[in-house]
């Protein structure tokens, strides 16, 4: 913002000023004029007193001539030291000199016109000039005398001087007195516009944090908060468009993790694909002749009924052909989908049937305990994948037990969500699984064991989700995990049988 | 007349020779009469020539694949009494329906269990 040229500080004092040396001036000149008047009157006043009281006491000795009297009085006059001349006068117009008085050594500098006359009363007659004034009075209108005092300006002179010094002495305290209300009364009116300016100008520069705090009470008050409710609303407004803003710049943020994500995951989809095919490839190829030993160890094993030893090694190579079948076939599910081959199937005998059989070569070694609740209700599902699924997550408790550990396996029936539901349980006391851990274990190659190539869980977790069940998973680290398996009821199947 | 037999005799066809030959030897070790081939028109002039009980017969063979040599003896009148059980593969449900389609009595998915199959025998035998 331009400074301005003229402040309104500025034009405020010097109008008022202005006004107040105009005034006080007036007023001084004013008393000094009447003053003076009034002095030179008193002094008037008692002259023609004494004037009166001379001429009655003069009368009867200028009738009878007595001049020494008259001398005697005109001395006694003269201690009035301001008294220069007594002039006893006669005649109508051309009055003649009868007798002159004069102090010793005053010079007259003026006897001839008066400046002004003032008439006071009947034959009294005052004329008023520059140094000295005279008072003329009748001493008797019948014998034409008359009597003429003429006094210096001295003592007038000496007291205008002192009504002066007074004056002047006013003059200036009141227009101290005056100033100094000036600026206070500027600052009382300007101070707040300074600051509003000030604000204003702040707020303009894009400061919206600015608010203005006025002491006054009155229409600037007003200004200033009908200012503050502005910059309030601004601030409102900005705040808003920045928040607008900031929510812009996360949800293109958002969308462009989204965007790197989704193209992260046909990248990892086209690898899979790839690696999909090859595997399944492989896995395939493996299928025969991993059968055929299957069938040599079969064959072996009851050719060596008299050799345990021997045949304790056939059995264990049925079992390493069933593991290498087993991630084969997780492998193929994940390269290859395969559709659903959907069959009313009841849990409880999957379980027993994947316990009895000879394919969960994992559970060899260890304690599975059975809590099979009776009387399940068959659910719909694909017998082959839901035995891959259950298998899948036994594989997994029995790779996280150590030594002493056994595996739980537990069926019932649940209500969830107003729906029936079939849940199983695998428990284990293993080695469970740690917080970070358990957000990844479903994810496909994700494996915190030496052994496994991590597909296990995320078969069997997409074996259930095909089934439109559920998995829920508890797990404390050294105490164990439980793994729920939720499946649906088919209601209508259950009205059927 | 049929001469009466003290053995039944079973035709496995397989193009894997181990699974072949040791097919072959469990089956023996059971107490059955067992010739084997590697592909299907090997294992067709084996039919033929021989008097057959059961044919083992896998799918993916060179030369003449398993649905053929299924049908063509389901439709002989001579040789359709002959039960078929067909070795199919799991990932193809296909192979399973084809199977069936061609006329085999029984399949089953490999890889199998060898008591699974070995009983699955016994059933189709005895019913027989």
């Amino acid at each position: 913002m331009d400074k301005v040229k003229f402040s309104i500080r500025y034009k405020v004092s010097l109008y008022v000023a202005t006004l107040l040396i105009a005034t006080v001036g007036l007023i001084c000149s004013y008393i000094l004029y009447f003053g003076k008047n009034i002095i030179q009157e008193q002094v008037e006043l008692r002259y023609i007193t004494l004037g009166k009281s001379l001429a009655i006491a003069c009368k009867p000795y200028i009738l009878n001539k007595n001049l020494e009297k008259l001398n005697e009085i005109a001395k006694e006059t003269f201690k009035e030291k301001e008294v220069v001349t007594i002039f006893f006068l006669s005649g109508d117009n051309n009055l003649s000199l009868l007798k002159l008085y004069k102090k010793e050594k005053e010079e007259i500098a003026w006897i001839g016109n008066p400046v002004k006359k003032n008439y006071y009363g009947e034959n009294v007659e005052v004329r008023r000039g520059k140094d000295y004034s005279q008072v003329n009075l009748d001493i008797s209108p019948k014998d034409n005398l008359r009597l003429r005092i003429i006094y210096s300006h001295q003592e007038i002179n000496q007291k205008i001087k002192a009504l002066a010094k007074e004056t002047s002495q006013m003059f200036f305290i009141f227009l101290g007195l005056g100033l100094i209300g000036v600026i206070v009364l500027t600052n009382f009116i300007v101070n707040p516009i300074t600051k509003i300016t000030e604000e204003v100008s702040l707020v303009g520069k894009g400061d919206l944090s600015r608010e203005i705090k006025l002491e006054t009470n009155d229409e600037i008050r007003l200004l200033s908060e009908n200012f503050n409710q502005m910059v309030l609303n601004l601030r409102k407004s900005r705040q808003e468009i920045e928040e607008y803003n900031k929510s812009l710049e996360e949800k293109v943020k958002e969308r462009t993790k989204e965007l790197q994500e989704a193209h992260e995951r046909i990248i990892q989809n086209e690898k899979m694909a790839v690696l999909g095919q090859f595997a399944s490839m492989v896995s395939h190829e493996l299928r025969n002749p991993l059968g055929a030993i299957k069938l040599i160890a079969y064959y072996l094993k009851g050719k060596l009924l008299d050799n345990p030893e021997l045949i304790k090694h056939a059995d264990d190579m049925c079992y390493s052909v069933n593991y290498a079948q087993k991630i084969i076939s997780n492998i193929l599910f994940y390269s290859k989908p395969t559709e659903l081959e959907f069959s009313s199937i009841n849990i409880n005998e999957i379980i027993e049937e994947i316990l009895e059989s000879k394919a969960p070569t994992f559970l060899r070694n260890v304690k599975v305990l059975k809590k099979l609740e009776e009387g399940l209700p068959e659910v719909r599902g694909d017998k082959d994948q839901i035995i891959q699924g259950i298998e899948n997550f036994l594989l997994n408790a029995a790779q996280s037990l150590s030594e002493k550990g056994e595996i739980t396996i537990s069926s019932k029936v649940e209500i969830r969500d107003n729906k029936k539901t079939v849940k199983v349980d695998i428990k284990d006391n293993g080695c469970g699984i740690s917080k970070e851990d358990l957000e990844k274990i479903f994810n496909p190659f994700f494996t915190t064991k030496a052994k496994g190539i991590g597909l296990g869980l995320s078969v069997a977790k997409n074996v259930i989700e095909k089934h439109k069940g559920k998995i829920l998973v508890r797990s404390e680290v050294d105490e164990g995990s439980i793994f729920s398996v939720l499946l649906p009821v088919n209601d209508d199947l259950e009205k059927i049988s | 007349m049929k001469s009466i037999k003290l053995k039944k005799k079973i035709l496995v066809m397989d193009d894997e020779e181990p699974i072949r030959e040791i097919l072959g030897c469990i089956l023996r070790e059971e107490g059955y009469d067992v010739v084997t081939a590697g592909d299907g028109i090997e294992g067709l002039e084996f039919a033929y020539q021989e008097e057959i009980d059961l044919v083992i017969l896998d799918v993916t063979m060179p030369e003449m694949d398993g649905y053929q040599v299924c049908r063509l003896l389901k439709s002989d009148n001579d040789y359709k009494h002959i039960p078929i059980i067909m070795l199919t593969s799991k990932d193809k449900k296909s192979q399973r329906f084809w199977g069936l389609k061609a006329g085999a009595d029984r399949y089953v998915i490999k890889p199998f269990e060898p008591e699974e199959l070995l009983k699955m025998i016994i059933q189709v035998l005895n019913k027989e």
